[in-house]
């Protein structure tokens, strides 16, 4: 009879073809049963239906070993077995088993599913998603720029002068908000190197804050946010110049971005309890509950939909993070949806007794 | 002009909806806007437009699909000429879409950022099949 009239045989088949990852299936004795068009390429020898699976070299790794425990778990179907598999190729894979039980429930196969784990692919997947998220972060307001200025060069429109005058200043608000993505984009490939490129010494915290906020408020007040700023004098603390900025902006940028029309940002600098301290206070839109645990994920955006259009590609906070973790810093948040955000940083002072060689005669 | 063709734009960014007003107004087009999907179906069953220019991603990132198939299902717009704008490179859809009468009703894609004549050449387009269809 032929096997493809049982369509559960049908089922099996499609689901081996629909499968990315490879799939082999092995009887009993650890001969190969059925494999995937994607198994086929996973291994350097060929897949012969009734022969051994081409197992790895070690012997503590096997896939005969994985496939011998699955099989003897077997009554606990339900469960998947995991281990790694490190293939001829040096592609290291997760592999999955997981048996098929008979009537008796005694395992008489084993299916074997294979994930490539490698860490590049990994990294590649992350660095196509940073290209994605960045193009399509550049489509709109090139787009906008583009559109304007092509009005503003036009033969055929007569515009008034208000008209001409109001193109001109969004052209300059969406070249402005890609100056703004560039900063971000080069902030994050920097943090995402293995070994960034850093110059740790004790850096005037307060002159870096004074610095961004003005920065950042000539933004603000052009979208009706005034940013009230407390900045103690003399607050040092050690770190790298770019990332301290990168802190300072990123969460202030946020604060403004999801602030309504006149509403005031706050934002304090002061020594507690020897750490620098850095608060930001907005009233604005506040983060959604189900959005805290992921807010500092790279590439995350908040979901709810009073959010759209204010929304970047979800980097700042990632920024933030990782440039605090590296300065040996905290970050708290505190938010209320609809209410507005409280993110405290902590940062160690710079202490200027540390690394000073012991005076001569003194050594320990 | 009292027989200017009358436009409706459903799209969230405003400085798109600026730019094409400005341009399809300078070509005699009545140019009506909408900034979100619901406002967008309100304005097509009251104000009666004779094409309609909408995007995917609005307050969800499938808004523009909904409200293209709300139209569709409603007679009076069964028919009325739907121009889609989609950035292929959209987050969560990696693939270009493709009209299709029951998924995606509409009778031209375009891919963001549109030039203004692009837009300007495609309504004229739709306009003068609807108006042979009839």
């Amino acid at each position: 009879m032929d096997p493809l009239s049982n369509p559960n045989e049908r089922l099996l088949v499609a689901l081996l073809r629909a499968a990315p990852d490879a799939v082999v299936i092995l009887d009993h004795d650890h001969a190969v049963l059925r494999y995937n068009g994607s198994a086929t390429h996973l291994f350097h020898e060929p897949l012969i239906a009734g022969e051994p699976i081409p197992d790895a070299e070690d012997p503590r790794r096997t896939l005969s070993a994985l496939a011998h425990r699955a099989m003897s778990h077997g009554p606990a179907i339900g469960s998947r077995l995991e281990a790694d598999f490190l293939a001829s190729s040096g592609i290291l894979y997760r592999v999955g088993a997981s048996p098929a039980l008979d009537d008796q429930d005694q395992a008489f196969a084993v299916a074997l599913a294979f994930h490539n784990v490698d860490p590049m692919v990994e990294a590649r997947k992350t660095v196509a998603n940073f290209v994605d998220v960045a193009v399509h972060e550049i489509k709109a307001p090139l787009g906008a720029i583009i559109g304007f200025a092509d009005l503003l060069l036009s033969d055929e429109i007569e515009l008034a002068d208000d008209k001409r005058e109001d193109y001109l200043r969004r052209i300059r608000n969406r070249a402005e908000g890609l100056h703004v993505l560039e900063q971000k984009l080069l902030d994050f490939s920097r943090s995402l190197s293995s070994e960034p490129d850093r110059t740790v010494a004790a850096q005037d915290l307060s002159a870096i804050a004074r610095a961004a906020i003005d920065e950042a408020s000539d933004r603000a007040e052009s979208m009706g946010v005034h940013v009230d700023a407390d900045v103690a004098a003399g607050v040092e603390v050690e770190g790298d110049g770019d990332e301290l900025r990168a802190i300072v902006t990123n969460l202030l940028v946020n604060a403004v971005r999801f602030s309504e029309a006149q509403a005031t940002v706050e934002v304090t600098l002061k020594v507690k309890d020897r750490r620098a301290v850095l608060t930001v206070v907005d009233r604005g839109l506040g983060i959604a509950d189900s959005d805290l645990p992921h807010i500092f994920d790279e590439f995350y955006r908040g979901r709810s939909s009073e959010l759209r259009g204010r929304t970047g590609p979800g980097l700042g906070l990632a920024i933030a993070k990782r440039a605090i973790d590296v300065t040996g810093g905290d970050i708290h948040l505190d938010s209320i949806h609809g209410e507005g955000t409280t993110v405290t940083v902590s940062l160690p002072l710079h202490d200027p007794e540390a690394n000073r060689p012991m005076p001569e005669g003194e050594e320990s | 002009m009292a027989d200017a063709k009358k436009i409706l734009l459903i799209d969230d960014d405003e400085d798109f909806v600026e730019i094409n007003r400005t341009a399809l107004e300078a070509k005699g087009f009545q140019v009506i806007a909408a900034h979100n999907g619901d406002e967008g179906l309100e304005m097509a069953h009251g104000e009666n437009p004779d094409a309609i220019v909408l995007d995917v991603m609005m307050d969800s990132p499938t808004e523009g699909f909904r409200v293209a198939q709300e139209l569709r299902a409603s007679e009076a717009m069964a028919r009325i000429p739907l121009i889609m704008l989609t950035s292929v490179n959209q987050e969560g859809h990696p693939w270009r879409y493709e009209p299709d009468e029951q998924w995606l009703p509409v009778d031209v894609f375009l891919d963001k950022p549109v030039p203004a004549e692009k837009l300007l050449a495609t309504i004229n387009e739709s306009l003068a099949k609807a108006a042979q269809g009839d």
